[in-house]
């Protein structure tokens, strides 16, 4: 085992499915990073209680497990019942290069921190709550920040749309639906960067093209 | 700034030049308007109105829902559509032109005559994709 080169491990680790990564990382020192990197890549966060565990566990230590997280969805998280928990998850994702969030209670920091995240790519952002609509802050985005690849805005996010509109966030793919605030803006600010625009016309049920078979959309909007 | 969700003076919307706001999106490739029930928004148009013809622009996908009830959809917002997808057909510089295709459109049946009919005189051309239906 020892005589094995790195490369040779990173191939295994590669091709192994996600069910045997954890156990994989327990093999050997030189087996460790690679199969946490590769099963920590993504995480989904369903319950207030596993996103205190996650970030008990392995967030607090931005050098550890945490940095090598590239997605991260939260899901189904109406009412938190200590919200600063959501943008200390957050901060502490310095890699994050996807964030997903899916009728969830959001922070009035929100768009100030997803600013703050030099790599992020994919922000995706459908029918969410707000502690307070009025305390929703508002940042101009970093100069040196580029366009994201996706900026997707679906069902009621309130003021979620004007705010990010303020920051002059631009993005390649727009994926809106029309009613948000600031969609004008939004697509204003991308006008020299989108490549494709998509537009819901309206709005039924707090999410989009529900289809029989796929009671929350989910499947659909969060593929893989 | 926000922009108003109504025309000014009740004009059609086809018939306003130039646009007020204009958006001008210089690398847009395709356009993807998803509808669940009823006509395109206002709110819809009056934003399509406002993004001025791109020349890169090869493909729009709408995605509607009722399709059955094209009949109704000769008329009404969907001619501001039609009237919107001529404008930017007639400006298009790559050579393949410009593609409107329509997502969830009824197996085995043709697109009328009268639908996007500006569009296709402006030298658009129709497409249907039946692959994905509502039910069934």
């Amino acid at each position: 085992m020892d005589s094995l080169p790195q490369e040779l491990i990173d191939k295994i680790i590669g091709n192994l499915p996600r069910s045997s990564l954890l156990p994989c990382s327990l093999v050997a020192k030189r087996w460790r990073r690679g199969s946490q990197q590769r099963a920590f890549q993504r995480i989904e966060l369903f319950y207030e209680d596993q996103v205190n565990r996650w970030y008990r566990d392995t967030l607090q230590d931005p050098d550890g497990v945490a940095s090598y997280f590239r997605v991260v969805r939260f899901k189904d998280i109406p009412l938190w019942n200590d919200l600063t928990i959501f943008g200390r998850v957050l901060k502490s994702l310095g890699s994050l290069m996807e964030f997903w969030v899916y009728r969830t209670e959001i922070p009035g920091e929100l768009p100030g921190i997803i600013l703050s995240l030099p790599n992020l790519k994919v922000l995706s952002i459908t029918a969410v709550t707000f502690e307070s609509k009025e305390l929703l802050s508002t940042h101009p985005a970093p100069p040196q920040r580029g366009p994201l690849d996706l900026l997707e805005l679906r069902g009621d996010v309130g003021g979620l749309g004007m705010a990010l509109a303020r920051s002059q966030l631009t993005s390649r793919r727009l994926t809106l639906a029309v009613p948000i605030q600031g969609i004008e803006q939004l697509i204003m600010h991308s006008s020299e960067t989108v490549v494709e625009l998509k537009l819901y016309g309206m709005w039924l049920c707090g999410f989009p093209g529900a289809r029989s078979g796929d009671n929350d959309g989910f499947s659909r909007y969060f593929p893989g | 700034m926000g922009f108003p969700d109504t025309f000014l003076d009740n004009t059609p919307l086809g018939v306003i030049h130039p646009p007020v706001h204009p958006l001008s999106l210089t690398a847009l490739a395709t356009l993807n308007i998803e509808l669940f029930m009823g006509d395109p928004s206002p709110r819809l148009t009056n934003i399509l109105c406002r993004i001025l013809p791109t020349p890169t622009l090869t493909s729009t996908i709408i995605e509607y829902s009722v399709w059955s009830s094209v009949e109704y959809c000769l008329q009404g917002r969907w001619a501001d559509v039609d009237r919107w997808l001529a404008r930017m057909a007639g400006n298009i510089r790559v050579q393949e032109g410009l593609s409107a295709t329509l997502i969830r459109w009824p197996r085995g049946e043709s697109v009328p005559e009268g639908f996007l009919r500006e569009f296709r005189k402006a030298g658009g051309k129709i497409k249907t994709d039946s692959a994905r239906q509502w039910f069934g």
